[in-house]
């Protein structure tokens, strides 16, 4: 449990305590109020008879009373006898009290009554007017309520001296009156009130809300088909079925008498059946066919106590046995399980286990009040009872939630964390990734200029050290190599760093460091230049074999032409750009073989490298060198 | 467009040197050969006087005590610390020396981080002795040299200067004098962009109606603002660092 949980517990618990405590002093103070004009009558004139009747009654009383009277105490019980009187006659009780000598009071006299039970009715004379009489069922007579009748019109009418209470009852059936209480409503409505709310208020009220909550988790368990939901549902349903027993009796039964009876009366067994089902939930280990037992009983009872018999005295001669077969049952199943409660250990079947002993000595108590074997100014406790079980009920399915939302956060950060290790797994592989890329791209370049050195500027060494050795180079022809070597060098230094696709600033730096040999040479430069499209191969390396493609050229011009000037032109065709080197030399008109022939061979190779080509044209005054590349990079080339 | 000439050529149009006065030359440079060859060149010209010459940096700082050249060649690569330092401590004790960074390949990282310590040119170790003499001439004029990838890279660099509000590094006081120094006019961002393209300081100065002194001085102006520019963003840098406060 959190500590927050904990706390909020403890909390409520000491305010419930606090709200109780005030309640029962302010209770007690109210109803301890004694007035003069207060009369608890513990002693009645009785008498009884089998006179009594079931049909209406005037509202005088006509019929000659029974003649033998004798002193009781109250309350006064009589027992039941199990003997069948098939078709005896009702009998009637005689209760009669003076009330003579009692004081005037300010306001009207009413007698309060906290409980009458039997099977039968109720009626209640003052002097010999017939001032109230009990409309229920003969069974589901009202037995729960506690009776509140004005004796005297709120006072407007006369005070009656003489009170008389008509009980008419099956012939054998028992019966019960408590004490009276005769006074001033205001003195005597606390006590009722409390007696009411303890007796019917509080089952009514709570009936119907927890209704709403099984609605709630039927709901739930449509939805999620867990059986907690389910069974609390079905408590729920069976508490509010149960209950109508102690709450009937006001106005006439909308069914018939023998089918309530039986509703009511299996509904309490339902109820046990339902709560051991529940307990089987919270105490796995708990053995499963007392469950079995149970409902093989429930089906029993409920089929033998079917509505089929509809003379009320075998209803009734009937009604104690599932009630007792019930208990006889549901004891030894609730020790059962309360005993696989505490070997399995865990807090809730504990607690469960708890609540279903406590609902022991409830159930024997209501039993023993049914049968008239306690008081009548007991209460009830059936409803206190299933009220803690059902708070049994919610106390499990808020623990359920509450760890539903436990373990939602600590999934929803386990999840986090899972994230948390893949990104740092991908991270760590694309790091891997690119330092292998870097790797590679650093070979490559590494590679490149390599060949770059060894195919130019390398070879232009050493054979320029082969022809000096041989003692056939003079010093203008070895500037001459050491500059090509030194234009070489710089050419690949320049092409790495050609970071944007642009063709013409390639030739910008060609003619940058050409300048001073097209210089020296005394060729006249034309520079024809148009703005090109971005070539999106146009990168360090392929850039050197433009750089060499267009260097070869305008060598072999200067070297072989004997032009006096140069074009160069760009321009766009056939989807890609290309450089025209125009001179007004005499050209060559066959491919020439040795040192030229293999230059020749390189640009071709070299254009050829990036997806273009090399041609030379002869036109009308010299001739044209062309070179075209392509806009986009071809896969197959480079 | 047509043209004759290289970005080098062009020195016809010099006045007569004896009519000159001489340009004061001081060198700083470890390699021998190199040295001794430059220096032959510079005593050979009629126009230039050799002032002094270090071989490392501790010599080059104490020429820097002396009397201000007024054209300094400095090698970057020096065995004793950084060439960069001694642009910087020349922009100091010489302001109104030109210094030129002497480079074997001219290549952007190098030149670019000279520009940005205040260098005006660069010259290439392997040009021929009247290109190098030509060179000095030129940076004594007014004019500083610039190839196609240095001027590209100083497009890309000022294009992100522009970009405000969602440059990453934005200079500190957005339209203050200062960061108007640092950026480009439109012409001068046309020259790079013609230098770019191949185009020599002749025709670009055809295409633009200009003449070819004003393109050249245009690449100062482009040099001086770049360097402006890398103050900017030093101090932006100190003070996203918290090492300033506003």
């Amino acid at each position: 449990m959190k500590p927050g949980f904990k706390a909020c517990f403890s909390l409520s618990l000491v305010f419930a305590v606090l709200a109780g405590a005030a309640g029962g002093l302010a209770l007690w103070l109210d109803i301890g109020r004694w007035s003069p004009t207060t009369l608890h009558v513990q002693a009645a004139q009785l008498a009884s008879g089998p006179g009594g009747t079931f049909e209406p009654l005037p509202p005088t009383l006509e019929e000659a009373l029974p003649t033998r009277w004798q002193s009781v105490a109250l309350p006064h019980t009589w027992p039941q006898s199990l003997d069948l009187q098939a078709g005896a006659p009702p009998r009637a009780t005689w209760l009669q009290v003076r009330l003579g000598g009692l004081p005037a009071t300010r306001g009207g006299l009413v007698l309060y009554l906290p409980r009458w039970q039997t099977v039968g009715r109720i009626a209640v004379y003052g002097d010999d007017q017939l001032l109230y009489h009990s409309v229920g069922d003969v069974l589901w007579n009202g037995f729960n309520h506690p009776l509140w009748i004005p004796l005297d019109g709120n006072g407007l009418g006369p005070r009656p001296q003489l009170l008389r209470l008509r009980i008419d009852s099956l012939a054998n059936a028992g019966g019960t009156v408590s004490s009276l209480w005769v006074g001033e409503a205001a003195d005597l409505l606390p006590r009722y009130r409390l007696r009411r709310m303890l007796q019917t208020g509080v089952a009514e009220a709570m009936g119907m809300s927890f209704l709403g909550l099984g609605g709630f988790a039927l709901a739930v368990w449509l939805l999620r088909r867990e059986r907690t939901y389910l069974l609390f549902a079905l408590f729920t349903l069976l508490w509010v079925l149960r209950s109508q027993r102690f709450l009937v009796g006001l106005e006439p039964l909308a069914i018939p008498s023998a089918w309530f009876g039986w509703m009511t009366i299996n509904a309490g067994n339902a109820l046990l059946v339902t709560w051991y089902a529940f307990m089987t939930t919270l105490v796995p280990t708990a053995p499963r066919w007392p469950l079995r037992a149970l409902l093989g009983l429930l089906l029993l009872s409920s089929t033998v106590t079917l509505p089929l018999i509809t003379s009320p005295g075998w209803i009734h001669a009937l009604a104690p046995l599932p009630y007792l077969v019930t208990n006889l049952a549901g004891i030894p199943a609730t020790l059962l399980m309360a005993w696989a409660a505490w070997r399995h250990g865990g807090r809730e079947g504990l607690v469960a286990a708890s609540i279903g002993l406590l609902h022991i000595p409830v159930a024997v108590h209501d039993w023993m009040m049914q049968s008239y074997l306690v008081g009548p100014e007991h209460i009830y406790a059936w409803p206190f009872s299933t009220l803690a079980r059902i708070g049994m009920f919610l106390y499990v399915i808020l623990n359920r939630y509450m760890g539903a939302l436990t373990t939602a956060e600590r999934s929803n950060e386990v999840l986090a964390q899972r994230l948390q290790a893949r990104e740092n797994e991908l991270a760590g592989s694309y790091e891997q990734l690119r330092s292998i890329q870097q790797r590679e791209l650093l070979s490559q370049e590494r590679h490149r200029l390599m060949q770059d050195i060894h195919d130019g500027m390398g070879s232009q060494l050493m054979s320029a050290l082969k022809v000096a050795e041989a003692g056939g180079m003079n010093e203008a022809q070895m500037t001459l190599v050491l500059r090509e070597c030194i234009d070489d060098l710089k050419l690949t230094v320049d092409s790495l760093e050609f970071v944007e696709a642009d063709l013409l600033l390639v030739l910008a730096t060609l003619r940058y460091r050409l300048a001073p040999r097209l210089q020296g040479s005394g060729l006249r430069l034309r520079w024809e230049v148009v703005d090109l499209p971005a070539l999106d191969w146009l990168e360090p390396r392929s850039a050197l074999h433009v750089l060499r493609i267009l260097q070869e050229g305008i060598s072999n011009i200067l070297q072989h032409a004997g032009a006096t000037e140069l074009r160069v032109v760009t321009g766009e065709a056939e989807g890609g750009v290309y450089v025209w080197l125009e001179d007004n030399g005499h050209g060559f008109r066959v491919p020439p073989r040795g040192e030229l022939g293999r230059g020749l061979s390189n640009m071709a190779r070299r254009a050829h490298a990036v997806g273009g080509w090399v041609a030379w044209d002869q036109v009308p005054g010299g001739s044209r060198f062309k070179l075209w590349l392509p806009l986009r990079r071809l896969e197959a080339a480079i | 467009m047509r043209t004759e000439h290289g970005p080098l050529a062009d020195n016809a149009r010099m006045p007569e040197p004896s009519v000159l006065p001489q340009i004061q030359v001081a060198l700083v440079e470890d390699d021998v050969f190199f040295a001794h060859a430059l220096a032959d060149t510079i005593r050979a010209a009629p126009d230039m006087r050799l002032q002094g010459t270090a071989a490392n940096c501790r010599q080059a700082f104490q020429m820097l005590a002396r009397p201000a050249a007024d054209v300094l060649l400095v090698d970057l690569g020096l065995p004793d610390g950084p060439g960069i330092d001694i642009i910087r401590a020349a922009q100091r004790q010489w302001p109104r020396c030109m210094v030129m960074v002497s480079s074997v390949f001219g290549d952007e990282t190098h030149v670019i981080r000279s520009l940005e310590a205040g260098a005006t040119g660069y010259l290439l170790k392997d040009s021929t002795p009247v290109l190098m003499v030509e060179e000095i001439r030129n940076v004594h004029a007014g004019g500083s040299p610039i190839s196609p990838l240095i001027a590209r890279q100083l497009l890309t660099r000022f294009r992100h200067a522009m970009a405000t509000g969602s440059a990453p590094r934005p200079p500190p006081q957005a339209g203050s004098p200062q960061e108007e120094q640092a950026r480009l006019s439109p012409r001068e961002r046309q020259v790079l962009d013609y230098i770019t393209k191949g185009f020599s300081y002749e025709e670009i100065g055809a295409l633009m109606g200009v003449s070819r002194n004003t393109v050249l001085s245009f690449v100062r102006r482009i040099y001086a603002k770049l360097k402006v520019r890398s103050q900017l963003e030093a101090i932006y840098e100190a003070r996203v660092q918290g090492l300033l406060l506003s």
